[in-house]
């Protein structure tokens, strides 16, 4: 593996940005516009002496922006490439597939970090709630499990549009929102409908946002509940790659990896 | 020394074959064209040889290496150029170039974008979009990405398609001096024949599949014996057409005063000389020898 190569990657994501306004909108202003309207929803909610619950809100929807952001800039960010007919162009040089993918998982942390620093710090101001109130170590370790599972699910897709075509690039920004309400974002996983709980219980984030709300609430560090976390995303990061490669090939084995930008 | 050896180059999609067993080398600083008609096999043999497309069977080597098992040793060493693939749109030249400069690990990305953006004459559009610069600019700037790394290997993939005459002929300029100088290997795909026989040492038919010739632009037509000869004469031609049934000599009249005979070039003085015998006024004489285009209708509609 090559850093350059990697570097030459996130200089393109960094050109990409500067330039392309959707990229600024998508990453930042209608992921701070969320963060403000359920802020106000918070606010709402606590002048009807439901605290609590007006936190949790708020803190699901900060931490939920680490996994917007991941996975729009890992499954989008290939798009514009796509779309401009040069991912031909970069993967005829030496670049392999996991530098590439390296240097987009990486980006898309940056516009994490970044985001959820101006989210706390516009949470902080006008709603008087700070992401750190779960404490660094919760949030770092969250930060982690929301960034491994925004990664796994985004190179699935990616697999799919690289196998099926570019009529299913709207998957890219769109299929990981499915998972919010069933991640128990907002929420705590015991007030979820019976039968959506086994689906929560499935998906990792789950664990990061329930240790989150435990740690706001107690204190305290739920190791039990990040170890579910941690080793869920090992077997989604397991499965789709595995699931990347196999479509991968056959993209390019049916030729359809060419089409795509013809 | 060949620098790409091509030994029984199999794809199939789905039980059709596409590239049905193809062979063939590439000499170092020789340049092939592979032509013909649509669906012949042209592109999905460059997007194998690049790697974007799997082959079924047979092998690629570059510089005597297994392409599949040294897929980063052989593109850090070639590279490609197509009318089709442009590169990110919303970056500027400069930055573009940047992205590939570091892609292929170059030592002094700056120096040598500068230089070849000179070359070019491109300088004053390095901090342009991309998708804003005129097809010709953007040709211009896929060849420099194509020359950053100082490749012994250039695939080009109809590189002068929707091009204006003027910077197709600068382009195939620079591809003839790049050969002087470095002593490029090059293979060429194109559906224009006179650019063919202009720049390429070899050249190979593809017909579904299959390569159903393979030589030089100048053997491959000798394949054609015949040869037009186009006279135009001034008094209406009865005189001339009458000595041509006489000789049983077949030839077509494109309007009153012009004929046009197909003979062997070997013929031609004698039909002239016989011409000249009856007393037929010639105004005009064009002799049309057969082109790479004429061996390619051939190929093309033998095989339908």
């Amino acid at each position: 593996m090559s850093v350059r190569r990697i570097y030459a990657v996130l200089m393109q994501e960094f050109f990409l940005a500067l330039h392309t306004l959707e990229i600024f909108v998508d990453s930042f202003i209608f992921p701070l516009l969320s963060v403000i309207i359920f802020g106000l929803i918070s606010l709402y909610l606590i002048g009807s002496d439901e605290t609590i619950a007006a936190q949790y809100i708020l803190l699901g929807m900060i931490l939920w922006q680490v996994i917007w952001v991941i996975s729009y800039s890992v499954a989008t960010g290939s798009m514009w490439n796509i779309w401009s007919k040069n991912l031909s162009n970069m993967f005829v040089s030496p670049l392999t597939v996991s530098e590439y993918m390296s240097a987009h998982f990486i980006s898309g942390c940056a516009k994490a970090v970044l985001l959820l620093v101006i989210a706390n710090a516009v949470s902080m101001v006008m709603f008087h709630f700070s992401v750190l109130s779960i404490g660094v170590p919760v949030l770092v370790l969250t930060f982690i499990v929301f960034a491994a599972f925004a990664f796994a699910v985004s190179i699935a897709v990616l697999g799919l549009i690289f196998r099926y075509g570019t009529r299913i690039a709207a998957l890219s920004w769109s299929l990981i929102t499915v998972f919010q309400p069933l991640a128990a974002t907002f929420y705590p996983l015991a007030d979820m409908p019976h039968l959506l709980q086994y689906v929560a219980l499935l998906l990792p984030p789950t664990y990061a946002f329930e240790a989150a709300r435990y740690s706001l609430v107690q204190g305290e560090i739920a190791w039990s509940m990040l170890g579910m976390g941690f080793a869920l995303d090992a077997v989604y990061g397991v499965a789709c790659v595995l699931l990347f490669r196999q479509l991968f090939r056959n993209s390019r084995d049916t030729g359809q990896f060419a089409r795509n930008e013809s | 020394m060949s620098v790409l050896e091509v030994t029984n180059l199999l794809k199939t999609y789905r039980g059709t074959t596409a590239v049905n067993g193809i062979s063939f080398s590439l000499g170092k600083g020789e340049i092939v064209g592979l032509l013909g008609p649509n669906g012949a096999g042209k592109t999905t043999t460059i997007h194998m040889l690049l790697g974007i497309t799997l082959h079924n069977g047979g092998s690629i080597r570059y510089f005597g290496q297994d392409f599949v098992t040294h897929r980063e040793e052989s593109l850090q060493r070639m590279n490609a150029a197509s009318a089709f693939n442009t590169l990110q749109g919303r970056l500027t030249v400069r930055e573009n170039l940047l992205v590939f400069a570091e892609l292929y690990l170059l030592k002094n990305p700056k120096k040598k974008i500068d230089e070849l953006l000179a070359r070019f004459e491109m300088t004053e559009f390095a901090h342009t979009l991309y998708w804003s610069l005129s097809s010709g600019q953007r040709t211009r700037v896929n060849l420099i990405k194509s020359l950053l790394n100082d490749p012994e290997i250039l695939l080009m993939d109809e590189p002068t398609a929707s091009l204006d005459p003027d910077i197709a002929d600068k382009t195939l300029s620079l591809v003839e001096e790049l050969k002087r100088e470095r002593e490029l290997s090059i293979l060429y795909t194109s559906h224009n024949m006179a650019e063919i026989t202009r720049i390429c040492d070899r050249v190979i038919f593809l017909d579904r599949g299959n390569i159903v010739a393979h030589d030089t632009p100048q053997n491959l037509t000798k394949r054609i014996s015949t040869t037009t000869l186009r006279l135009t004469v001034a008094d209406g031609g009865g005189g001339l057409r009458r000595y041509l049934e006489e000789r049983k000599q077949s030839y077509t009249s494109v309007g009153d005063s012009v004929v046009e005979i197909l003979t062997e070039e070997s013929r031609i003085p004698e039909v002239l000389f016989g011409a000249s015998h009856i007393g037929a006024t010639i105004t005009d004489i064009e002799i049309k020898k057969p082109t790479l285009e004429d061996v390619f209708l051939q190929i093309a509609r033998t095989s339908v």
